[in-house]
């Protein structure tokens, strides 16, 4: 088992900084959590990373051990069978396994904007959807519902769009095999960048494409039964999301320490992590709080949603316990 | 077996020596050795298994490259002769291609040595070889003693002059055995060629052969060379007799007994 | 240093002469290859990939060490399994064939889709990539290692019986002793198989290992880092093919050479009746593999939104309203796969076959080319896959190249052992004829060649698979592989079971296709290998 430890040094100084609050101090048992992430380490959860450095869970008696995810890592079965009692999932993904029987609810939103993208070259750049008619696209074919969803919304004649099977990987565009890219604003943009590449990025969300990103899931049994431990774990993702914010840098270096040996780059973990703040945080959070969404935001889901063949309703959404953190919090 | 055909070859080693491997690896099976086979006759060689008689005879083949000296069939080169098909080699591994027919084996010699296919003379040979009936059969549907047979009737099929045959029946029982040295040696006889046996066993030796060379363990030298003046075609009675006795005796002295040959059989 | 290959005509020092030049030809050749396609990100070359590993030499080390782990006890178990499967089908001659079956089924399963299944029933840790290591070698040990077993010399099980010694010690004693040359050539080629399978296994949400960085290096355009990844765990592989080859060979110099043999039925029923039989031990196969899914998962009371149980994939695909829908979707991913495995197989076997024809024409262009497809062909497939569709692009190109390059590689040196075993004293009676060398070839070479050459394609339907699965799951997105990938992601575990059954009952149909064809040839061209 390869669980995170704690710097211990670390972790006394916040039990002591925090004593007070505590009831029963450091001696307090902890009770273990697992926190499923989707992706391989990086700070795309730089804030769990945070909160756990932080000792932001300890303090509500939490002994968090996040998991790492993968391209062939599922998120969705070890939350359904309780083996993590939160995952981090998009909205598209939650709707397909509630489709299939899983009794999940959104109970957080963290990207607001969704980090899909059309990344392009600046001699053949791609500004906005109407761009793309006559040019070729490298993505992976299982996203086809998510260009179809970008072209009805814009009304774009897809069938003037040439699409190309590609890995996810930006050599393709780099090397000019394709015109353009589906990919996330937050990684293989972010890869060019670093490697001198100058390129041009087009937000699927400041078109209309309306798909909450990185939401956090719970199955409807945990928010019932274990109430008080999701809101703990609620409690001290937002507070590391709320030191994120004010420090990208510092999550970025935090992330490379942490782990040493998943070959991340500080500089592109500082762009990404800087990439990251305008669709996580909005006038919105900033205003209720992280992680916030409203029967607007859930209704332009469910529409999109609806573009890409997931029939939802607002069910699937749960602000209840973000509200009760919110409330406690501020 | 037609007539006309040309007068076996004389084969005339000169000063033929074989050394194989490298450096202090270097293994000495044939010392310089001089000999002359004689048109029309056979010759066994006998001496201790692992000593260089097969090399002899591989050279005289074309199979393998003297270290020095030479081998002059006819007054040409193995190769030469190898390439006018006229030379066949039998071994004790029958070596048929276990993916055809015994016909199509047989008839392979022939293809091979660039003659023309003869369906009617291929069939007629492997009825003389005591086959007929499993012409269309596979080897693997054949005795051991029957696939040396079927490879007896490939080696003939091209009508060879220079038989070199090595140890042709060192594989099969002795019973199977006896009665191949008897049976077989009559189709090659009366056309006439030029045969090397090698062999293990002296009776074999003296049954089938003219003359008998013995030679002595690593690396190879004659050591004393026999004249066998039985009358042909040889036949099972004469086994029992005096004169056969008195041969195979004297070539069993030579291999297993005294003086310096003996000693260095026993070394063995 | 020598490499431990068998090319009995040469000698030791040329042939090492002859390694060491290739190896300066491939690094020559890759570098001008990366000079040329500088601007591209596609290539870095030896000079740019020796300059990444030095930079990151302490990260390098760490992932390494991380996956040789789980690839050592991967290993270890996976060949332990082999071994005891191997000792069961000995020991009860009854249960053979219904292990045999079992074990190829298990061996069929698809990594892309296990991978997942795998993290979600042990959760966190090294399970996954461990199990994976496992899966992957335990296949080509069990199938020699039966062979070996079964090689024993009869004088030898006569000599334990006299001593009225019981079937135990027959195996122990006896049969191991003649089973471990065997065992060695199986362990050879698990040795890469285990890092391949470790690396696949960390796909699967692992924190640190050499296929943590190699996908992270993918997406960051380091095209160092990918490479530098590449050249590793190519170089490691290879490695732990030549050391566990030449331990082999040190502690038992003569090696058999036709090892994948096919299963000999041993019985003398007819030909109907064998019929009869074989159709009776598929369906005992179905129905072993069937009560076993269903019963492990029950036994562990797997969450059934994931683990799906047979009777859900029956009405997935037969008896729900959707059942045509859905087999529409499997069957169109499918006939995408096969449009790109069945060229790439037929083109790595004919290839290989064909190229090992011209090496045993020309031996000294075998001396240079052999040792690379040596090294090569132990390179893991995960790293392959996206660099040649990188090079070669998304179209029919890529991914039939990829499979042809997993199926030639173990085909021309199957087919060079065959080639140089033209049996008995055939080939000098060829040469008594002064036959010339092409014609000895067709005539008896390349028939000699074909139990080699089968046995090589039977063993090459699974790695074809395996092949242009990985390649559309990691680079092209198209076909089964795909379709397996994204299910998961979806949570469409009904599909991804449907997927993983029609995959492993594909193969392990065509592996037993394969081995009926095998067996026609044997009984004509190695009647010896057919009892």
């Amino acid at each position: 088992m390869t669980h995170f430890t704690l710097p211990r040094r670390r972790f006394l100084q916040g039990a002591a900084a925090f004593g007070g609050l505590a009831l029963a101090g450091p001696l307090r048992a902890q009770a273990a959590v697992n926190f499923q992430l989707s992706w391989l380490p990086s700070v795309q959860f730089g804030g769990s990373y945070i909160a756990l450095d932080k000792g932001y869970w300890s303090e509500e008696g939490l002994e968090v051990a996040l998991q790492s995810g993968g391209p062939n890592a599922p998120v969705e079965p070890p939350v359904v069978s309780g083996t993590a009692l939160m995952g981090i999932s998009a909205a598209d993904y939650t709707a397909a396994a509630v489709e299939q029987g899983a009794p999940f609810k959104i109970i957080a939103v963290a990207m607001q904007k969704n980090p899909f993208s059309i990344a392009s070259l600046p001699a053949n750049p791609v500004n906005e959807p109407k761009d793309l008619e006559g040019k070729s696209i490298g993505m992976a074919t299982s996203n086809m519902p998510v260009l179809q969803a970008l072209c009805e919304i814009n009304g774009v004649d897809i069938d003037k769009i040439e699409v190309v099977p590609t890995q996810y990987d930006a050599a393709p565009l780099v090397s000019g095999q394709v015109d353009c890219l589906l990919c996330w604003k937050t990684d293989l943009p972010v890869a060019m960048t670093v490697a001198g590449v100058e390129n041009t990025v087009m937000l699927l969300a400041d078109f209309g494409y309306a798909v909450h990103s990185q939401t956090y899931i719970a199955t409807e049994d945990a928010i019932k039964n274990d109430r008080a431990t999701l809101l703990s774990l609620l409690k001290g993702e937002v507070r590391g999301w709320q030191d994120y914010e004010k420090d990208t840098d510092a999550a970025a270096a935090l992330t490379v320490e942490m782990f040493p040996d998943s070959g991340l780059d500080l500089e592109t973990q500082k762009i990404q992590a800087a990439a990251q703040v305008g669709l996580m945080y909005s006038d919105l959070t900033e205003s209720k709080g992280f992680g916030w969404f409203t029967e607007e935001t859930v209704a332009a889901n469910i529409e999109t949603l609806g573009l890409l063949g997931r029939t939802v309703s607002e069910e699937l959404w749960d602000r209840s316990l973000l509200e009760e953190v919110h409330g406690n919090a501020l | 077996m037609p007539s006309d055909l040309p007068k076996p070859p004389d084969v005339v080693c000169n000063g033929l020596r074989k050394v194989f491997g490298h450096g202090a690896q270097q293994v000495e099976a044939l010392a310089s050795t001089d000999v002359t086979f004689a048109s029309g006759t056979t010759t066994a060689l006998v001496g201790p298994s692992g000593c260089g008689k097969s090399t002899l005879l591989r050279m005289v083949a074309g199979l393998e490259t003297p270290t020095e000296g030479s081998v002059l069939i006819a007054g040409e080169s193995p190769r030469m002769t190898s390439k006018k098909g006229t030379l066949s080699v039998a071994f004790q591994d029958p070596s048929l291609l276990p993916w055809r027919t015994v016909r199509s084996n047989v008839a392979l010699a022939r293809k091979l040595a660039g003659q023309p296919a003869d369906k009617t003379a291929v069939d007629d040979l492997i009825a003389r070889v005591g086959l007929a009936g499993f012409e269309d059969k596979r080897p693997a549907a054949l005795s051991g003693g029957m696939r040396q047979r079927a490879a007896i009737a490939r080696c003939l099929a091209t009508r060879p002059n220079l038989l070199l045959l090595d140890e042709p029946f060192g594989a099969v029982d002795e019973l199977t055995r006896r009665r191949l040295n008897l049976e077989l040696p009559r189709l090659w006889e009366k056309p006439g060629a030029t045969t090397l046996l090698v062999t293990h066993s002296v009776s074999e030796a003296v049954l089938l052969s003219d003359r008998i060379l013995v030679l002595s363990a690593r690396p190879a030298t004659i050591v004393a060379d026999i004249d066998v003046a039985l009358e042909r075609p040889r036949t099972a009675r004469m086994i029992d007799s005096a004169a056969f006795r008195q041969v195979e005796h004297e070539v069993s002295e030579i291999l297993f007994d005294n003086k310096g040959a003996g000693r260095r059989f026993a070394a063995e | 240093m020598t490499l431990s290959l068998r090319a009995p005509l040469m000698t030791v020092a040329p042939r090492a002469t002859m390694a060491v030049l290739s190896l300066i030809g491939v690094l020559v050749g890759w570098e001008i290859l990366a000079r040329a396609l500088a601007s591209t990100y596609l290539l870095a070359g030896p000079v740019d990939v020796t300059r990444y590993l030095i930079d990151n030499s302490g990260l390098m080390l760490r992932a390494l060490s991380v996956t040789l782990y789980e690839a050592m006890w991967g290993f270890v178990w996976g060949n332990l399994a082999g071994i005891a499967l191997a000792a069961v089908v000995v020991l009860v001659p009854r249960f053979e064939n219904l292990v045999q079956s079992l074990a190829l089924v298990v061996f069929c399963l698809p990594l892309v889709a296990t991978g997942p299944i795998l993290r979600v029933l042990y959760g966190p840790g090294l399970g996954p990539q461990v199990t994976l290591a496992a899966l992957a070698v335990y296949y080509t040990t069990f199938v020699p290692t039966v062979v070996g077993l079964r090689a024993t010399p009869s004088t030898w099980l006569d000599l334990v019986a006299s001593f009225g010694h019981g079937r135990w010690k027959e195996l122990t004693v006896v049969r191991a002793t003649a089973a471990l040359p065997y065992l060695v050539v199986g362990l050879q080629i698990a040795a890469p198989a285990a890092f391949l399978g470790a690396m696949v296994g960390e796909f699967t949400g692992a924190e640190r290992g050499m296929g943590v960085l190699a996908i992270q290096a993918m997406r960051s355009l380091d095209v160092q880092a990918t490479w530098a990844l590449a050249t590793v765990a190519s170089l490691v592989s290879i490695l732990a093919y030549l050391v566990v080859g030449g331990i082999g060979k040190y502690l038992w110099p003569d090696r058999p050479s036709i090892i994948m043999a096919s299963p000999a039925q041993n019985d003398g029923a007819g030909r109907g009746a064998k019929w009869l039989k074989t159709c009776g031990l598929g369906f005992m196969t179905l129905g072993a593999v069937l009560v076993l899914w269903w019963g492990l998962f029950e036994l562990f009371d797997v969450n059934s939104f994931f683990a799906k149980r047979p009777m859900d994939v029956w009405s997935y695909l037969v008896t729900s309203p959707k059942a045509l829908e859905h087999r529409l979707v499997l069957w169109e991913a499918m006939g995408e796969t096969m449009a790109f495995a069945v060229p790439g197989y037929l083109a790595g076997l004919l290839l290989g076959a064909v190229l090992a024809g011209v090496f045993v024409l020309m031996p000294n262009l075998a001396g240079l080319v052999l040792p690379v497809s040596i090294a090569l062909r132990s390179i893991p497939i995960v790293t392959t896959a996206p660099l040649i569709v990188l090079c070669l692009g998304r179209g029919a190109a890529g991914t039939i190249t990829i499979v042809a390059v997993m199926i030639f590689f173990p085909t021309l040196i199957a087919c060079l052992q065959g080639l140089r075993q033209a049996p008995g004293q055939i080939l000098d009676v060829f040469n008594s004829f002064a036959t010339s060398p092409l014609r000895t070839l067709f005539l008896a070479r390349m028939p000699a060649m074909l139990p080699a050459f089968f046995a090589s394609a039977r063993m090459a339907v699974p790695a074809a698979i395996l092949a242009v699965t990985v390649a559309e799951w990691l680079s092209t997105g198209t076909g089964i592989g795909n379709l397996m990938a994204l299910t998961t992601s979806t949570s469409d575990y009904n599909m991804l079971y449907s997927s993983i059954a029609a995959v492993t009952g594909l193969s392990a149909l065509a592996y037993a296709a394969v081995g009926a064809l095998e067996r026609v040839v044997l009984t004509i061209y190695a009647p010896e290998q057919v009892r």
